[in-house]
């Protein structure tokens, strides 16, 4: 099973960002996405998140509009958190909910599209 | 054996060792070459190629040379119809030729004669298309996945319309997960052992498959109550062992692909498991391969390995390897006789 927070916590001009891959066999639209991140227990709030892929970053309500545009399988996204005060050096407790639209499964009588969660935990150290 | 078959093998079998970075895409193609898992290759667009449907030239170029040097031979690329790509609406007709339009495109330039379509392209969208198709000389199979099976309403339409239509270039993909006997037993294990999961909810599931297997109740029925379920439950970490318990192990009788099988354009022999005898327990590769062989079928079956996500010690490339010499071991016996009878299909649903 791919560890979906692999990598280092790391610092950014105005905070620090995790890294975050998501668990299916192929890529998704950045439309598929909604996420919410917890650090020590405290909810960032989601206008603090900036998703960054393929060289660019995204508030995250701009992912539902974002059907053309593809996470790929194989790439860490990087979830940017903005600060006010640098986050302390040590160790930090990381948790992702992530949730996924799969759009080719969907129920042809009802429309409804499957939503699939994955929720991430782990433990990490930043400088 | 001329005319009969060829064995081939999806990328996506590969699928774990891909994401864990342990194999490249070029690694696993030159594997599958090293280990005689071909000729025919298949791959799924939207999982091997970066930035698909668009192909640049260089990553076309640079597929088919590696093909070449491997000796194999590209057999169909995997598409997808991705409906609920937006969140606010299903795609329109005309989205639906368009991604059909651009996968057809995806499908030439990479040199793949099968584009594996998902019932999500409805039968006008497929009409429509069907030029492009023809022009680009790529046949469109629309896939016979799990719960659906060939007497679904939607594959009757499908039917239906590809009869009026009389064109080789529309056809179908029986994926072989479409006929099970059983939930494949490493799942329910690997399911079971996942943390903070309630086993109510498992067996909850699995007396939902049950129901269906045994013909008492509709699998589509069945699949929105016990997702319902699982939300209810606070179990959405489940949902997609609920959603792939009642999706992935469908019900259909392996003599029924017959009725289908003058439009075969490509087989998905998919597999989860392979006992010490070399057969897949889940499912009767006796049954599936006397059905295509005394139907004729000399395409592609192309292994798919399914077990991946819960087979965690498993070499991939070593059970991909059995699946075929099971496969072998009928194309060299021709049409064996049926074991067991005509009930052996429904012996022991549900699994341990």
């Amino acid at each position: 099973m791919t560890d979906l927070l692999e990598g280092p916590l790391r610092r950014t001009g105005d905070g620090y960002e995790v890294p975050l891959r998501f668990e299916w066999y192929r890529s998704l639209p950045l439309s598929s996405v909604s996420l919410t991140l917890a650090v020590d227990g405290e909810p960032v709030p989601p206008e603090r998140i900036r998703f960054h892929v393929n060289d660019s970053d995204y508030a995250l309500d701009e992912l539902p509009a974002l059907h053309a545009e593809h996470w790929f399988v194989l790439d860490a996204a990087r979830l940017r958190v903005a600060t006010a005060e640098p986050i302390a050096a040590g160790e930090h407790e990381i948790a992702v909910d992530l949730a996924l639209r799969i759009p080719y499964l969907f129920d042809e009588e009802t429309g409804a599209v499957l939503t699939v969660w994955s929720k991430p935990r782990a433990r990490k150290e930043i400088a | 054996m001329s005319g009969g078959p060829t064995i081939g093998v999806s990328v996506y079998s590969f699928t774990r060792d891909y994401r864990s970075g342990r194999y490249t895409f070029e690694e696993l193609i030159r594997k599958c070459g090293e280990c005689g898992l071909g000729p025919a290759i298949e791959i799924v667009g939207f999982q091997s190629v970066r930035g698909y449907p668009a192909v640049t030239d260089s990553f076309a170029l640079r597929f088919r040379r590696l093909l070449d040097e491997a000796g194999l031979e590209p057999s169909a690329l995997g598409g997808n119809i991705d409906v609920g790509r937006r969140p606010d609406r299903l795609m329109t007709h005309e989205e639906t030729v368009e991604t059909l339009a651009a996968q057809i495109a995806a499908a030439e330039k990479l040199g793949f004669r099968v584009l594996r379509v998902q019932f999500g392209a409805s039968p006008d969208a497929l009409e429509e298309a069907l030029p492009l198709a023809e022009r680009a000389d790529v046949r469109l199979g629309v896939e016979v996945h799990a719960p659906h099976h060939v007497h679904h309403l939607t594959m009757l339409a499908l039917r239906e319309r590809f009869e009026r239509l009389g064109s080789p270039y529309l056809g179908f993909v029986p994926d072989f997960g479409a006929t099970l006997n059983a939930i494949p037993r490493g799942f329910l294990r690997h399911w079971r052992a996942q943390p903070g999961v309630q086993a109510e909810l498992v067996d909850l599931t699995v007396a939902a498959w049950e129901r269906v297997h045994r013909g008492e109740s509709d699998a589509f029925v069945e699949r929105r109550g016990a997702l319902d379920a699982a939300l209810a439950m606070g179990a959405q970490s489940s949902v997609r062992q609920v959603w792939g318990a009642l999706t992935l192990y469908g019900h259909q009788r392996p003599a029924d692909w017959s009725e289908i099988m003058a439009q075969v354009v490509h087989v998905h022999a998919k597999f989860y498991e392979i006992d010490d005898d070399g057969n897949e327990p889940s499912m009767s590769y006796d049954e599936l391969m006397r059905v295509f062989l005394e139907g004729g079928y000399a395409g592609v079956l192309s292994t798919e390995w399914e077990g991946s996500a819960f087979a965690s010690g498993a070499d991939a490339f070593e059970i991909v390897r059995r699946q075929q010499e099971l496969m072998r071991r009928h194309l060299l016996a021709g049409t064996p006789p049926v074991r067991g009878g005509p009930d052996a299909s429904s012996a022991s649903p549900g699994g341990t």
